[in-house]
């Protein structure tokens, strides 16, 4: 008569469970191409593997680990892979940390590394305790790029892809339309390229006296036509420069941005262009376009997203612009006839404008640095 | 620069929905960071000892399997799912279409565990058609029909255990699946007999009689249940005791409506998912007359939320029988639980999970859906005072 085990017999559930089996939690961010990322792995699954209690006591101590963090690591990084369209990216652990997590202490590594390129596709493979423990679960969460994926690694599934997809796009695209915005919103050049610009729209000089627009529909037409053409002239050399399809030195572009700022805050006092202003901002947008081409140049990013990532950016620009204009125009109509408007903000405004033009022109054109 | 401040915030957010805090070097090399209690404890040595023997004999059946045997042993006492894996991890090496016999043994037992029956089946009755005689094959065939609730056929496997188990495994194999029939009382005289004979027989065995036992006096509405189920905690060691003993007499106590001891019996082990929830029932219960339970109470629900989610990203379909329960019981939810308890009926059909489906349907208003659990009854003929307490509720 043979034996029989018992206490494998009754109906045990899941639910019977002190612990949860057992799982890894991998995060993982690219952005470009820089990978950064956290790794924690439970301290019972190490220890299972290596046997880290050193003295056979019972309590693993930080002492017996510390002795072996090169070795843990070593481990634990030789059971996981990076690939960024199919090319390992290499990846440098920080020195070796503790994790609280609900099931445990958990030995945690933060690496980070360098792709060689910011990839259309990015591999994970992972293969930690699957030899021991084939219900071990690796679960990962990703940021690639501004989406975030996760997935989970089981010994059926060893490697997972994620593509930067429409997804991916729309992501970029939504990031750049806030980069643009806040591009306004910062950017003192702009802003005050914008503000030369904006002064004269509802009062301007004429025949050596002030002259109020007639009426405030065709002040708002006129300020938008302005505003837009300056961005699409803006977005085209933007494009231009960001593709690698235009270059210019930054200096003669920095210089010549200052330039038309200055033109642009005398031609309020002293009217030189009146009639077509939107033809002058188109010409000077293309020179601002021009300058700002380092804002995406260098994000790695591949041509498909930096195309979406340019739309959203020049919308973002001007989305920003026309809500300034939203809220100036019918503010300055109302203000139109007085003095003080015409003589404190258009006139002083546009003086000031011109003053720190100058200087930047100065500043850029002779690469001069003011202390101010 | 936003983009970056952005990610930090999202990165933060994701680091602290699983640790409780920020990864930190500890100072003190002293510091004790885990208690490896998987080594204290004879059994438990002994599941060491056996990995150790394995591992000098690579490709060798036999260690592998006396591993994987305690291995499954020692992750049911500690209820650590890890244990399973390490046995499942053992016999990997001989895991095909035509594994050796104890192998298959070794895997259908998991896959009982992992509540993935038919799989289990298919291997039994693999082993059960080269060797009828295999006893250990034969009581596992028999719990899991009893579980998925076919009494008669786990009871044709119990009588061919006679003469080839020992005789309480025998009689407890039988009493248990033919409770579940007609004869209910004589059932449990069988096992009452069977013993008393055998005080001789191993811990393990009198134990799973013992909790049988008790099982079935609850059915019958005896008035010595409680004392069943009391000897039969009084076998194993006080302070761990066998979770599913622990388990069937809290429910029992939440059936006579007494939460309060529900409680303090499960009080001592609020670590295990199964006491867990039922803490939060009788919690939930006590509540109306005890409003300071309530922190308390919060915090159960919201650790049981965190296992259910931890368990679904893993990728693990969450228990549906604690999961009706917890919607049943704790949220007070029946329209929610009911499609639970019936997706868990159509795995596994024991009187509790027939109890489950008449509650939430009835709290639902909707006992049209209870029907395959009412014709499961009238089929099967089992009597459980439980239920039919309940049907007697208006």
């Amino acid at each position: 008569m043979r034996g029989v085990w018992i206490m494998a017999l009754l109906a045990w559930c899941a639910a019977a469970q002190a612990h949860k089996p057992s799982d890894s939690y991998l995060r993982v961010a690219l952005q470009g191409s820089e990978v950064t990322g956290r790794w924690d792995v439970p301290l019972r699954d190490l220890d299972y593997v290596l046997g880290l209690d050193a003295d056979g006591d019972g309590r693993l101590q930080w002492r017996e680990l510390r002795q072996r963090e090169n070795e843990i690591q070593a481990f634990m990084l030789s059971h996981l892979a990076i690939e960024a369209d199919g090319r390992h990216c290499g990846v440098v652990s920080a020195p070796l940390k503790i994790a609280d997590l609900a099931d445990g202490p958990a030995a945690s590594v933060g690496f980070a590394g360098q792709c060689a390129t910011a990839p259309q596709r990015l591999t994970v493979r992972y293969g930690l305790f699957f030899e021991v423990d084939p219900q071990h679960r690796g679960l990962l969460q990703l940021r690639f790029e501004d989406t975030a994926y996760t997935g989970v690694f089981s010994p059926q599934r060893r490697a997972l892809d994620f593509d930067r997809g429409v997804g991916g796009a729309w992501a970029a695209f939504v990031q750049y339309f806030r980069v643009g915005m806040f591009h306004i919103a910062i950017g003192l050049d702009h802003l005050l390229f914008l503000a030369g610009l904006l002064l004269p729209a509802v009062v301007w000089r004429q025949g050596g006296r002030w002259q109020a627009a007639p009426s405030a529909r065709a002040a708002l037409v006129e300020v938008v036509k302005v505003v837009s053409a300056f961005t699409v002239a803006h977005a085209a050399t933007l494009s231009l420069a960001s593709l690698d399809l235009l270059r210019l030195p930054t200096r003669l572009t920095e210089s010549l941005v200052a330039a038309t700022i200055v033109f642009a805050a005398v031609n309020n006092l002293v009217p030189m262009v009146r009639r077509r202003l939107w033809a002058v901002a188109f010409a000077f947008g293309l020179i601002h376009g021009a300058g700002y081409a380092s804002v995406l140049g260098d994000l790695g990013l591949d041509a498909w997203t930096l195309v979406v990532a340019l739309l959203g950016f020049n919308l973002g620009v001007e989305g920003m612009q026309l809500a300034v204009v939203a809220l100036w125009v019918p503010l300055a109509y109302r203000l139109r006839h007085q003095a003080g408007y015409q003589w404190g903000v258009v006139g002083g405004g546009s003086l000031l404008v011109a003053a720190l033009g100058t200087l930047w022109w100065v500043e850029r054109t002779f690469n001069l640095r003011f202390a101010w | 620069m936003t983009t970056r401040l952005l990610m930090a915030v999202l990165m933060v957010t994701m680091l602290g929905a699983a640790a409780a805090r920020e990864p930190y070097r500890p100072d003190d090399d002293e510091q004790v960071l885990l208690r490896l209690n998987d080594r204290e404890g004879p059994e438990v040595s002994e599941v060491w000892a056996a990995r150790k023997a394995m591992r000098d004999a690579p490709g060798e059946l036999s260690p592998a399997l006396d591993f994987a045997r305690r291995a499954i042993e020692a992750g049911r006492q500690r209820a650590d799912p890890r244990f399973m894996s390490y046995a499942e991890a053992a016999i990997a090496p001989w895991n095909d279409a035509d594994p050796p016999l104890e192998v298959r043994v070794i895997r259908a037992t998991l896959a009982q565990h992992r509540h993935d029956f038919e799989a289990a089946l298919a291997d039994l009755d693999a082993v059960l058609a080269e060797a009828p005689r295999h006893a250990q094959a034969r009581l596992t065939r028999s719990v899991i029909r009893r579980v998925q609730g076919d009494p008669q056929a786990a009871l044709r496997d119990c009588a061919a255990l006679v003469g080839v188990a020992s005789p309480l495994v025998a009689s407890t194999c039988v009493a248990d699946s033919a409770s579940l029939g007609r004869q209910p009382d004589a059932a449990l005289t069988l096992l009452q007999t069977a013993i008393e004979r055998a005080t001789q027989a191993p811990l393990a065995e009198r134990r799973w009689a013992f909790t049988v036992r008790a099982e079935i006096a609850e059915r019958l509405g005896r008035d010595d249940t409680e004392r069943c189920f009391r000897e039969a905690l009084n076998l194993g060691r006080a302070e761990r005791p066998d979770p599913y003993l622990l388990y069937a007499y809290a429910d029992f106590l939440l059936e006579m409506q007494r939460p309060a001891e529900a409680r303090a019996l499960l009080l001592p082990h609020a670590a295990l998912d199964g006491a867990l929830l039922r803490l939060a029932i009788a919690e939930t219960r006590l509540l109306p007359g005890q409003p300071g339970l309530k922190p308390a109470l919060e915090a159960r629900k919201k650790l049981i939320a965190t296992r259910f989610d931890m368990s679904r990203r893993r990728g693990d379909t969450p228990h549906q029988r604690e999961l009706a329960r917890y919607l049943l019981e704790v949220e007070a939810d029946p329209v929610a639980a009911l499609p639970v308890a019936l997706n868990n009926w159509a795995q596994q059909r024991e009187p509790a999970d027939a109890l489950l489906v008449l509650k939430a349907a009835a709290g639902a208003g909707r006992n049209e859906a209870a029907r395959p659990v009412k014709d499961w009854l009238r089929d099967t003929g089992v009597q459980d005072q439980r239920i039919t307490r309940h049907l007697a509720t208006p």
